[in-house]
């Protein structure tokens, strides 16, 4: 048993319930379909807008009613496939608790460089801008405290880029569709790093060995009983 | 004169077992787990897993609960006090003994010129 191998257990156990990302998946494709929602579909065919309008906000409504039926299935899911771990409440309240005050502080030093204009921060559309920011913060803090693995980069480059898109210009967001845009890379964003945690978690929860492999390691303590 | 290997002796049997160590392990980075979860994080059998587990609750280092959800038996499995610190406990002498290995050099051993 490797240093390595027992960083993984005590880093998956610690983070299971984070690492679930099917659960993150269904948030993200909620917020893809608030987006789609919102954003004309159609700029080219203006006749046909209404109509196609209606059918984008029936199918969106639909995959929000598919996210809200999926996200209690998907954790008993994962606790029938992957088991239980009660995680200790005081490590994830003080977790929670690191990143509301990394978020309110990130909030307030973009606003002090001038990225959110303090007077219009509660105004609609700097509340648009501050959601990329905030799930942004999240996804970059979380890689931290998941130990700054390399495969799990991919938070840091989500997380950068949500960041990235809060501090494009006010005039790009206050067209028509900037909200929607908002909202569909939001959405789009947690639906990848969701898959992408939830492939890491299946890696990291390799099957149990079969009897026939214990038998084989049990010969042969050399071998690795896991492919 | 005892050189730092001879403390590799001393550590606790019980917890220095490769597959012990890595219950002990998932166990200490949460308030419990329940065996299926011990299953996959470590790779053992039902038995093996049955096993070690009875070793470490008949030493007093991990505590074995039996629940009934959704009518099935659940084996949930914590760290006692006792088991929370032989964990510590073991990681310290590790650590001790890392640095220990780092810094010894053999009695008699002549110092290594310097590279370049």
């Amino acid at each position: 048993m490797s240093l390595s191998e027992l960083e993984r257990i005590q880093l998956t156990t610690r983070n299971f319930k984070e690492l679930q990302g099917l659960r993150t998946a269904c948030v993200g494709l909620v917020w893809l379909m608030m987006g789609l929602a919102q954003v004309d579909p159609s700029p080219l065919a203006s006749e046909a807008r209404g109509g196609i309008g209606k059918l984008t906000s029936s199918v969106a409504g639909l995959g929000v009613v598919l996210a809200l039926f999926l996200f209690p299935r998907v954790k008993a899911y994962y606790r029938r496939t992957f088991g239980d771990v009660e995680q200790s409440s005081r490590s994830s309240r003080k977790s929670m608790a690191a990143f509301w005050v990394a978020a309110v502080l990130l909030v307030l030093a973009a606003a002090y460089v001038g990225l959110l204009p303090m007077g219009r921060l509660l105004t609609l559309l700097e509340i648009s801008r501050l959601l990329p920011l905030v799930f942004g913060s999240a996804m970059i803090y979380h890689w931290f405290v998941l130990g700054r693995l390399p495969e799990l980069s991919y938070r840091l480059a989500l997380g950068s880029l949500l960041v990235g898109l809060a501090s494009r210009s006010p005039r790009w967001l206050a067209g028509p569709d900037g909200q929607g845009v908002i909202e569909i890379v939001i959405g789009l964003s947690l639906m990848t790093a969701g898959l992408l945690d939830h492939l890491y978690l299946v890696r990291s929860m390799r099957p149990p060995a079969t009897p026939a492999q214990a038998a084989e390691l049990a010969s042969n303590p050399r071998a690795e009983h896991r492919s | 004169v005892t050189t730092p290997f001879e403390g590799l002796a001393n550590l606790d049997r019980l917890v220095h077992e490769p597959t012990r160590l890595a219950i002990l392990t998932a166990l200490s980075a949460c308030k419990s787990a329940d065996f299926l979860f011990l299953q996959h994080i470590t790779g053992l059998t039902k038995g093996n897993l049955s096993s070690h587990l009875a070793k470490l609750e008949a030493a007093g280092l991990v505590v074995i609960e039996k629940r009934f959800v959704d009518k099935k038996t659940q084996t949930r499995a914590r760290l006692s006090d006792a088991g929370r610190e032989a964990t510590a406990a073991y990681w310290q002498e590790m650590e001790a003994l890392r640095k220990g290995a780092a810094r010894w050099q053999p009695t008699g051993a002549k110092p290594q010129p310097a590279i370049g």
